[in-house]
């Protein structure tokens, strides 16, 4: 498997990152000889198998309903990079019009 | 102070508890430590001593009263890795995304160190988000191997070292915590998963990452697990394992020899000093025995696509909105994700996420996830039957001494080959100094046990502590 410039920019769209030109060489290399080491997995056999998703056995967890305080809003907002009062600012995404 | 030089994390809190010492002058002297090595190593992203100096006060104040909910640790000199949230503390995660972000909230198994009386004294230096096997890669600088400080390392291994902290606790995420302990001549200790919470450990893959300990002596390690580990309603994949109990005779053990493991290229000082520990456990009577590890070819390519896997969806969450870094000069919501992430994340991790979200979406590399988690399913198979033929596995803790290559992609896959099992089938494992190189850097041998295990490892590696001194060896400072 290749990663020509094309699906390049469709990973870069999907990871939401834009790379240099320096870093897009040197993906583009690095990466063709992980994926090279990775092909290997196409040989196996594993119609049978089913997948895992966690290293231990999965279980029901349950706990008892029980109220808690909660993280202390104020220390979370004041992480945020852009706030007004009590919101964090973030760039219009929906324009006039656009309800359905 | 001369006579704390070398001792264990019990034998200081013993110390604390009979008033031979006190929690601030244990502090202290860790403090004057870190002033006198810190500038050749590097170990701390930051040294919070005014308020290690007033938690030691208060652990004293509570061992006055005769507090007895502290435990035998209590007022011990102690680091966190970067990648472990402290309430109201700096947690950098080694990344410049991060750069600024105070946690508003601690992790549980802070939460069950303070408990007993730690004293924090810092935060140590990661590869960035764990993304690792040395250090290397950590945004502000990498930690120093202080028997080589041209060699990068991770930074609670380096502090462990040089006697700057009594033990160290952080992310076994890619492998860096239990490779770097041994090549600082320290001993680690990586749990089965799920024994120690992952609440307030930055997420990075969740699968495979688990706290680990570094100690200079595998009990050291061993009596911090002690604290930490049990269940936590916080993190749904914990349980209570058995009650750690390393007084297990080693006569009668099994310790499988993996036949894979004889074609990887070594480093002729490793191959060395590994077979001659083989020899001293034999000794110490355990036995060897051959063992196949399940798809011993596939491990390494299954282990990858699901690293790149997790944390890609993992760190989708930087996205310069909420927390961390954020493009100022961004025109529109999709540039503030792009140059947000472009610019604070770094080049490794970066190519992970990209690697990630090609075997994560439909665009070519979808079948090699799929194929991954289900030979996931039959590595975890495969570990269950070679525990039946033996009690442990013994391998080096890596191919060469020598530190990764930045850039090199295909170095940090190859470099993982004894430690990334573990993580994968979520096993326990230590880590154990065992010889220096004809270069002076320590090397070290692995232990990967069944899952609950610990006991058993413990065991074992003290045993083998206990025949030799390669643990006990400080690294010198530059000019002595």
């Amino acid at each position: 498997m290749k990663i020509d410039a094309a699906l390049l920019e469709r990973l870069q769209d999907l990871s939401r990152i834009r790379l240099s030109e320096q870093e897009r060489k040197d993906f583009q290399a690095g990466a063709a000889l992980i994926l090279d080491e990775i092909s290997r997995l196409s040989h196996l056999e594993l119609e049978e198998v089913s997948g895992r998703s966690s290293p231990s056995r999965c279980v029901n967890v349950f706990r008892e309903d029980t109220v808690e305080p909660s993280t202390d809003q104020d220390a979370i907002l004041a992480q945020a990079p852009d706030r007004e009062g009590r919101y964090i600012r973030v760039f219009k995404t929906v324009e006039q019009g656009d309800e359905a | 102070m001369k006579e704390l030089e070398g001792i264990g994390p019990l034998a200081l809190g013993r110390l604390i508890q009979s008033r031979a010492i006190s929690c601030v002058e244990a502090t202290r002297h860790s403090l004057e430590v870190i002033q006198r090595r810190e500038h050749q190593c590097s170990a701390f992203l930051k040294v919070t001593g005014e308020q290690a100096l007033t938690s030691a006060q208060g652990v004293q104040k509570r061992l006055d009263a005769g507090d007895e909910s502290l435990s035998p640790l209590a007022g011990v000199p102690m680091v966190l890795s970067d990648s472990v949230c402290v309430k109201g503390t700096a947690t950098t995660c080694g990344s410049k995304m991060l750069e600024g972000f105070l946690s508003p909230y601690s992790s549980t198994l802070w939460e069950r160190l303070q408990a007993g009386g730690a004293v924090l004294l810092g935060k140590t230096a990661l590869d960035e988000f764990a993304l690792g096997i040395s250090g290397e890669s950590c945004a502000f600088g990498p930690a120093r191997n202080p028997w080589d400080t041209r060699l990068a390392s991770e930074g609670g291994a380096v502090a462990v070292s040089c006697g700057e902290a009594f033990y160290a606790v952080g992310s076994d995420g890619f492998v860096a915590l239990r490779r770097s302990a041994p090549f600082c001549g320290v001993s680690s200790l990586r749990p089965t998963y799920g024994t120690v919470s992952r609440y307030g450990l930055v997420a990075g893959t969740s699968s495979l990452e688990q706290a680990g300990v570094v100690g200079r002596t595998i009990l050291d390690c061993a009596q911090v697990l002690a604290l930490i580990q049990g269940r936590d309603s916080r993190d749904s994949t914990t349980v209570d394992g058995p009650m750690l109990d390393w007084n297990t005779s080693l006569r009668g053990l099994r310790i499988g020899m993996p036949e894979s493991y004889l074609d990887v290229e070594l480093d002729l000082d490793i191959r060395q000093a590994v077979l001659a520990a083989s020899k001293q456990l034999e000794t110490l009577g355990a036995s060897l025995v051959p063992v196949e590890l399940p798809l011993a070819d596939d491990l390494l390519p299954v282990y990858y696509v699901m690293a790149c896997g997790e944390i890609s969806s993992n760190l989708a969450r930087y996205d310069g909105i909420r927390y961390g870094y954020s493009a100022k000069d961004a025109g529109d919501l999709m540039e503030l994700y792009r140059q947000s992430r472009g610019r604070a994340l770094g080049s490794r991790v970066k190519e992970h996420i990209l690697l990630g979200n090609l075997f994560l979406s439909g665009d070519g590399g979808e079948d090699y996830h799929q194929k991954a988690l289900q030979a996931w399913e039959l590595i975890l198979q495969g570990f269950e039957d070679v525990f039946t033929r033996c009690d442990m596995i013994l391998s080096p803790t890596a191919p060469r001494t020598v530190g990764e290559k930045p850039g090199d992609l295909l170095e940090l896959y190859r470099q993982s080959i004894f430690t990334a099992p573990a993580s994968l089938a979520g096993l326990p494992a230590v880590t154990i100094p065992c010889g220096l190189d004809a270069k002076g850097i320590p090397m070290g041998f692995q232990l990967t046990g069944k899952p609950f295990g610990e006991g058993e490892l413990i065991a074992v590696g003290h045993g083998y502590q206990s025949a030799t001194d390669f643990h006990l060896r400080i690294p010198g400072e530059v000019g002595e």
